[in-house]
C-alpha cells in the first residue's frame, strides 16, 4: 500500500545510498549500482544536429561509494532507441565497465568509445562520459513523501507551500547534496533516424540495467 | 527483437568475467562484450518515477522494471496505473485545487497508456522538453505530479503541480557532459 511505500521512504532517509526513484523495488534497493535513478534525453544546446542521452545510478552522499562500486563491472546498461513506434529498438547504446570501473566502453551500435572513468571520450561526432557527478535531480523529497503518506491529515492541513503540510518546514532540494554515477552520450541525430533533417521523426527511448544470469536463451 | 530472461538468478560471473577468451583486465577488455548472452533485466527507466507513485508492492515494482513491452504485461500494468491514479486523485480531492477538466482533463486511462510501457517519447519537430523528452533542467517532478493527479494543465503546456523546488542553473555546465563535478566529502 502507498502508506507502506512512503514509510519505507522515510526509513530510507537515513540511508547513505539512495535513489531518486526511491522505492523502486527490492532488486534495485539491493543493487544500487544497477538502480537507474533518472533518465534524460534531449537535443544538444551546443549542436542542434546532436542528441544527448544520459542516465544516473547509485545516488549517494559524497565519499560514501568507492569507484569500484559506482557501476557494476559485471553488468550491462543499455539505452534503447525506437524510431518506428513498435517499441523495439532500432539502435542500442550499450555501456560496460572494466574491472573496478577503471574504464568504460560505450557502444553506439557497433561503434565504440573507450575512456577512463571521469574522462570524456570521442569518436567522430560522438562523445561519451562515465563517472561521478553531482546528482542533477531536484525535488522536495521529504515534503512529497510526507504529503503522500498523510495527505496532511496529521499536520494541521495543507500549507500550499509546494506539497508541504503545515508545520513540516519549507520545500528543500534533498538531492542537491548527493552524487551519482553518470553516463552521458551525445550522438548525431542522423545516426538515430537516418535522416538529414534533425527535426524529422519521433524517438521512443528507455534505459535498462542487466545482470548476467548464466542463462543463455 | 531481443529476448532476455527477466528472472534474477544467482550471479555466476561476479568479479572478473571472461568473455570469449578475453578477461576484463586486459587492454582489449571490451572487444567481445556485445556478443555476451544470458542477461537478466534488473531496472528500467523511461518516464520518471512511474514505479514509485503508481505501482504497489515490491513484487510488482520489480516486475514493472523487468516487464516486456507486450501483452499480458501491458494490460496488467496499465490496469495497476489506472487504479492507483484514481485512488490518489480521490485522496487529494478537497486538499488541492480541483482537477483539470474539459479538453485539459487527462483521464486515468489515458495516463496509463502514456506511462505503460515506460518510455520517453520525443517528437523531434517540437520543442524537446519534458514530457517531450527530458532535459537536466526540466522540472519533471512538477509535471509528473500534475500528470498523476490531473492538475496543472499539462495537456495545454501548463507547469504541473509544484513541489516548491526549482532548478538551480549552477547545477549544469555549458560543455559536455554538462553535469557538474561530484561534491567532495565533508
Amino acid at each position: 500500500m502507498l502508506n507502506a511505500i512512503f514509510v519505507a521512504w522515510a526509513l530510507l532517509l537515513v540511508s547513505t545510498a539512495l535513489a531518486t526513484d526511491f522505492s523502486d523495488g527490492k532488486a534495485t534497493l539491493n543493487a544500487p549500482s544497477l538502480d537507474i535513478t533518472n533518465f534524460y534525453s534531449f537535443r544538444s544546446d551546443k549542436d542542434a544536429n546532436n542528441f544527448v542521452f544520459a542516465f544516473n545510478v547509485n545516488a549517494h552522499k559524497p565519499g560514501k561509494v568507492a569507484q569500484a562500486d559506482l557501476f557494476d563491472d559485471t553488468a550491462k546498461y543499455t539505452i534503447f532507441i525506437d524510431t518506428n513506434g513498435d517499441d523495439t529498438a532500432e539502435l542500442e547504446i550499450n555501456v560496460f565497465f572494466k574491472s573496478a570501473n577503471t574504464q568504460y566502453a560505450v557502444f553506439v551500435g557497433k561503434d565504440v568509445m573507450v575512456g577512463n572513468l571521469g574522462e570524456v571520450s570521442q569518436t567522430g561526432n560522438m562523445k561519451a562520459f562515465a563517472g561521478y557527478r553531482n546528482d542533477p535531480a531536484f525535488l522536495d523529497y521529504e515534503g512529497i513523501a510526507n504529503f503522500f503518506s498523510t495527505f496532511c491529515t496529521k499536520d494541521g492541513g495543507y500549507s500550499a507551500k509546494g506539497l508541504r503540510c503545515k508545520d513540516t518546514g519549507k520545500p528543500d532540494n534533498y538531492f542537491g547534496n548527493f552524487n551519482v554515477g553518470s553516463v552521458v552520450v551525445e550522438i548525431p541525430i542522423k545516426t538515430i533516424t537516418g535522416k538529414d533533417d534533425p527535426k524529422l521523426g519521433t524517438i521512443r527511448t528507455w534505459v535498462r540495467s542487466f545482470k548476467r544470469s548464466g542463462q543463455v536463451e | 527483437m531481443f529476448k532476455t530472461s527477466r528472472i534474477i538468478l544467482p550471479i555466476l560471473f561476479a568479479g572478473t568475467i571472461v568473455s570469449c577468451g578475453k578477461t576484463k583486465d586486459s587492454d582489449d577488455w571490451y572487444k567481445d562484450l556485445l556478443d555476451l548472452k544470458g542477461w537478466s533485466f534488473v531496472d528500467r527507466s523511461g518516464m520518471p518515477d512511474t514505479n514509485v507513485f503508481l505501482i504497489d508492492s515490491d513484487q510488482y515494482k520489480d516486475a514493472f522494471n523487468q516487464m516486456y513491452d507486450e501483452e499480458p504485461d501491458l494490460s496488467t500494468f496499465r490496469t495497476k496505473v489506472k487504479e492507483k491514479a484514481d485512488e490518489l486523485r480521490g485522496k487529494v480531492t478537497g486538499i488541492l485545487e480541483a482537477e483539470d477538466s474539459g479538453t485539459g482533463n487527462l483521464t486515468s486511462t489515458a495516463l496509463s497508456e502514456m506511462l505503460v510501457p515506460d518510455v520517453l517519447s520525443i517528437d523531434l519537430d517540437s520543442d524537446v522538453k519534458f514530457p517531450n523528452g527530458r532535459r537536466f533542467d526540466d522540472d519533471s517532478m512538477d509535471k509528473m505530479l500534475g500528470l498523476i493527479l490531473n492538475r496543472g494543465k499539462l495537456l495545454s503546456h501548463g507547469d504541473g503541480l509544484s513541489d516548491g523546488v526549482s532548478f538551480n542553473a549552477s547545477d549544469l555546465t555549458a560543455s559536455f557532459p554538462y553535469l557538474t563535478k561530484a561534491l567532495e566529502a565533508e
